[in-house]
């Protein structure tokens, strides 16, 4: 076993494992509250990371560039809630109704990218990413970012859960949501905010994310369905869960490399998947109670 | 000429897609994200089968739709057991994967650059090379992919579907294997996905990854969304009408690269303005569009024929079950006897409902266990109990609404021959006959519960009381040896309690054991022979009705201290 | 009952899906008051509370609180009001520690010193909830959720408690104390409580009046005391 190799592994894990936390998590928190399958969710992802884009290439300092893309997620999120779901919501339709009509809002909308993009990809120009070493280990300036806005975002995310009033009548709706009206939560209102936060984050998280690899209109797939994966590995039921699955994600489809050729990576997430939902269904950390 | 010809072959093989998602995503209710990668297994195979072994036509396609049939009940046999939104994630990491496969693995599939020289399909000695030339090939492999999905939609096989779709713990209550259907339905659509594949691998002689990917499946979904799904014909209409209108605009030569996200972003609002308005699709399920086979002319036969002969004892022993901090059940033993009533009751949150769902196997105990007859049944789920003849009903009735009053009753009727795929499409005559004999018991059914004259409307639109009578119906269909009947008389005016009263006498005069939950002691004190008095889920009392009534300890039990 | 009712409901027609459940149900709470509104399960009180409420629609009728007209009013307007509902099961945010059920209680009051000040008072009314202030509350036990339930409608010093089966699953003694305490916010606040139960003679001790509902309908109107002196109540069920 070559030591140095584990330990580059580790780290690419860890750093591909902390996008697909930050990912899973902003949309496992809609899902968790709202008990939508938040499919376009992509869309987000992938809006966001056109604005990234373009605001980078209009001369905007980087930083700011990533306020555009998180405010474009923001945008387009609470569009989604308010004018996809919650209208179907109000017509009492069928959960499957609600996710086709997700998949057509994320068809309708990629392709709109794509018209208005062109379909190649688009890279940014001038951003090369600078190398660092760490004893036996190499990365980016780039992974370090990815690194430290994943975690620095889920904790912020956590606290606002668990320490505010807000945060903690958006746990109660995905608790008990007739409670939740009962006391007098107002339902529309935590719905308008999972969204906000959520799509807010996978906007912000979509910036390293076009800074390495290029931006194309269908790239918020791969990326979210890491996300999606990542929260049921570890169970719905619980937020440090979701953030552990997608950790775990990462590092088995870096691990894997000892074994398997890069290009193979979907084929570990299949795997895991698979092997989850025939041994443990509610995850690792979730309740099988629901 | 041969452009119109070319248009029309692409309308075939993606109806043949449509068709077969429609078994699936339709029919099964579940939203398979994956139809374009069985599309591509098949195409793939077929490919490889052709060109690199030499295989001729008919076997390669034959042989990919076995390798696709396999894949596709293997890869989602995890999710099917459960939720339905696993069935969207694994299906899509299915698709993911393939997709990868296809690009990546190079030395098999030939990556991005794709497959060509895939060798033309020769029939006796004639080579299949124009569009025209393949006309007549995707007809009727179109035409027989519609037989087959329409065998199987109309058929007990089809009906279990249709139920699953609408309630699965209902479909579990009667005895359906309900991973088995899902899996075999999963598989025949897979395998007609693949011939599917491999027609329009021999066509275009040439394939590569590109039109396997995700947005070809959301596509397919979209076409048989936006058809109707339920609906065949729907599908044949969006198929015509989706991917028709698009070739055709190919035609005024406009630019390639416009075309396909124009058309992908019209169909995507399309899909969602047709969920907020118009979700059942062009064409709805029920448009009444030949629905076959009229009720024949009745004959009533004493119930006792329709019943199994005799009922089967029913014991508990020592159940119990906690949820969170609060024990529901502790430590309840319980017996019951053919050809009589035995009655739980008990204050509100005794563990009445727990108890049955014990019994039935909805829910696991922390300890105890079940015998029906002798035999220990504790480890079997709830679909093989009721297979055994331990059946119930739901408090909240639990019908399957968007089938009619008959289907609601035929679907319950065990060990129909037309449930199993090789009866329904290698014996014929038998499964037909059998359907004859079905269709007179279940229409005897609804004559026992008074709802003859409502067989052919569909069960959403009856009344509560009517529901609940349906249900009553349903249960008997599975032929029960015990019964079990949750709050049966709940929610009904007086002289509906008194039609239901009579049809439980008259069930227990047939051998059946019986057991209800009922509040309303007026019920009790008319129909039960015994009871069992339950208070925060131990049996505190068991005895006769007017004996238990006049128990002072009981009164305050259930009036409080 | 001096002066304007606190509840008054008219001609109530609701039911849920296709199933009406409740056929033309008046009733009246007047100020600090108990009601009790018993009968045999499924003869609508759960069904008439929550519409009363306003977490289920009224079909037709009219529901007034102090004197103005409610019908169909959303629970969180309600909850503004000055009323509070508590369900009969899972009647806690079970994810959610004790401390954190009970400020959701108070998620309409703005400010955080009236919050904190009520918080102490549920406190010293459940000690034991002190105690457990942090742990889940679905890991609590049966009559400790109860607690939990009833503390979160105080959060908001409610005027008109609507509590559908404070008694559900209960052991005797804990029942007893449960009335006990309604009986003594109802003095001490001077709120109403139109009180759906099952249990009886708990019902019927700390209640005023009471309503016998069965199918649907009132079947009599009674003063709890006199009710109570029957001894048995089989014939009404």
């Amino acid at each position: 076993m070559n030591v140095e190799l584990l330990a580059q592994l580790l780290v690419n894990g860890l750093i591909s494992g902390s996008f697909y936390a930050l990912v899973g998590l902003s949309w496992g928190l809609i899902f968790a509250t709202t008990k939508i399958f938040h499919f376009s969710h992509a869309f987000t992802f992938a809006a966001a990371g056109y604005g990234f884009t373009l605001a980078a290439t209009a001369g905007l300092p980087l930083p700011v560039s990533a306020g555009v893309a998180g405010l474009v997620g923001l945008g387009f999120g609470l569009t989604q809630e308010r004018w996809l779901y919650r209208p179907l919501r109000r017509a009492s339709a069928s959960q499957l109704n609600i996710f086709l009509a997700s998949l057509g809002f994320l068809f309708a909308g990629q392709s709109l990218l794509q018209i208005v993009f062109g379909p190649s990809a688009r890279r940014l120009p001038g951003f090369t990413e600078i190398g660092v070493s760490l004893g036996p280990v190499a990365f980016t300036h780039l992974d370090a970012i990815t690194l430290a806005e994943a975690a620095g975002l889920s904790v912020l995310t956590l606290t606002v859960l668990y320490k505010s009033r807000p945060g903690r009548a958006i746990r109660g709706v995905a608790s008990n949501p007739e409670l939740a009206r009962a006391v007098g939560i107002n339902d529309d209102a935590v719905f308008s905010l999972v969204f906000a936060i959520g799509s807010l984050l996978v906007g912000l998280a979509s910036v390293p994310y076009v800074l390495r690899n290029a931006a194309t209109p269908t790239m918020g797939i791969g990326p979210v369905l890491g996300g999606f994966i990542g929260v049921f590995l570890g169970g719905i039921g619980s937020y440090g869960g979701m953030l552990a699955g997608g950790l775990i994600l990462g590092l088995a489809e870096n691990l894997g490399g000892l074994f398997l050729p890069g290009s193979w990576q979907p084929v570990i997430a299949f795997v895991l998947l698979f092997l989850m939902l025939l041994t443990r269904p509610a995850g690792l950390f979730g309740q099988a109670t629901r | 000429m041969e452009f119109w010809v070319h248009v029309l072959n692409t309308v075939l093989i993606f109806t043949m897609l449509g068709l077969s998602l429609n078994l699936v995503l339709g029919f099964s209710g579940l939203a398979s994200m994956a139809h374009a990668a069985f599309f591509g297994l098949g195409a793939y195979s077929a490919a490889l089968l052709s060109s690199r072994l030499g295989w001729p036509f008919p076997i390669d396609l034959a042989a990919a739709m076995l390798i696709t049939a396999v894949a596709a009940a293997v890869a989602a046999l995890p999710a099917l057991r459960v939720r339905g939104e696993y069935v969207i994630l694994l299906t899509l990491a299915l698709q993911m994967l393939a997709y990868g496969l296809m690009l990546s693995w190079v030395e098999l599939t030939g990556g991005r650059t794709g497959l060509p020289g895939i060798p033309r399909p020769v029939f006796f000695g004639w080579k299949l090379v124009t569009p025209l030339d393949f006309l007549p090939l995707t007809a009727i492999s179109a035409a027989l992919t519609f037989l087959v999905c329409q065998r199987i939609a109309n058929s007990p096989y089809g009906r279990v579907l249709k139920a699953l779709r609408e309630d699965e713990t209902a479909t579990l209550a009667l005895g359906k294997n309900v991973v088995g259907f899902r899996v075999s339905i999963f598989a025949v659509s897979g395998g007609l996905a693949a011939a599917a594949g491999a027609l329009f691998a021999h066509y275009h002689a040439f394939i590569n990854p590109f039109s396997f990917s995700l947005d070809q499946s959301i596509f397919l979904i979209a076409i048989v969304t936006l058809g109707g799904t339920g609906n065949l014909l729907g599908t044949v209409v969006g198929a015509s009408l989706f991917v028709g209108i698009p070739e055709l605009l190919r035609f005024l030569h406009l630019q390639q690269d416009i075309v396909a996200p124009f058309r992908n972003l019209i169909f995507g609002l399309m899909l969602v303005a047709f969920m907020r308005f118009r979700p059942q699709g062009i064409i709805p399920e029920y448009s009444g569009l030949g629905r076959k086979g009229r009720a024949a002319g009745s004959r009533v036969s004493p119930l006792g024929n329709l019943v199994r002969a005799g009922g089967k004892n029913l014991v508990a022993m020592g159940l119990s079950k906690r949820f969170g901090g609060i024990q529901a059940v502790k430590g309840v033993d319980l017996e019951l006897h053919p050809g009589e009533v035995v009655a739980l009751v008990g204050p509100n949150g005794a563990g009445k409902t727990t108890i049955f769902n014990l019994l039935t196997g909805f829910l696991k105990p922390d300890s105890g266990r079940v015998y029906l007859n002798g035999e220990d049944i504790s480890a079997l789920p709830a679909w093989q109990r009721a297979r055994r003849g331990l059946v119930r009903t739901f408090q909240d009735v639990r019908i399957f609404q968007r089938m009619t009053v008959l289907d609601n009753v035929l679907v319950a009727i065990p060990e129909q021959c037309g449930e199993s795929l090789f009866n329904l499409f290698f014996r014929p005559k038998r499964v037909a006959t059998d359907e004859v004999e079905a269709r007179l018991l279940a229409l005897n059914y609804l004559e026992f519960v008074g709802l003859k004259a409502e067989t052919n409307v569909l069960a959403e639109s009856l009344s509560y009381g009517e529901q609940k009578l349906l249900a009553l119906a349903r249960a008997m269909a599975v032929g029960p040896a015990v019964v079990l009947l949750d709050e049966p008389t709940a929610g009904l005016d007086p002289q509906w309690v008194t039609r239901l009263l009579e049809l439980v006498g008259r069930l227990r005069a047939t051998g059946c054991a019986i057991g209800l939950v009922e509040h309303n002691l007026e019920v009790l004190r008319a129909v039960a022979d015994r009871a069992y008095f339950l208070e925060a889920g131990q049996v505190v009392a068991a005895g006769r009705p007017d004996e238990l009534i006049k128990d002072p300890r009981l009164s305050e039990i259930y009036f409080g201290l | 009952m001096a002066g304007e009712p606190r509840l008054n409901v008219t001609n109530l027609v609701a039911g849920y899906g296709r199933k009406q459940v409740v056929f033309d149900l008046s009733l009246k709470v007047g100020a600090g008051e108990i009601v009790a509104l018993i009968g045999h399960n499924g003869a609508g009180k759960t069904t008439a509370l929550k519409s009363i409420f306003g977490l289920l629609p009224a079909w037709s009728g009219a529901v007034y609180f102090e004197g103005k007209a409610i019908t169909n009013s959303t629970p969180a307007a309600n909850v503004r009001r000055g009323i509070a509902f508590i369900p009969q099961e899972r009647a806690v945010f079970p994810d959610l520690a004790v401390e954190e059920n009970l400020d959701l209680g108070a998620i309409t009051v703005t400010d955080p010193e009236v919050r904190r000040r009520r918080l102490k008072e549920v406190f010293e009314l459940f000690p034991v909830l002190r105690e457990r202030r942090r742990q889940r509350a679905g890991t609590l036990s049966g009559g400790e959720q109860r607690m939990v339930s009833l503390g979160i409608a105080l959060m908001v010093r409610p005027r008109l408690l609507l509590i559908d089966e404070p008694s559900l699953g209960l052991a005797p003694v804990l029942v007893q104390r449960i009335m006990d305490t309604v009986q003594g916010i109802c003095r001490e606040q001077g709120a109403s409580v139109l009180l759906v139960e099952q249990n009886v003679r708990q019902a019927l001790r700390v209640a005023d009046r009471a309503y016998v509902m069965r199918a649907g309908r009132i079947l009599l109107e009674e003063s709890g005391p006199s009710l109570l002196a029957r001894g048995q109540w089989w014939d009404l069920f």
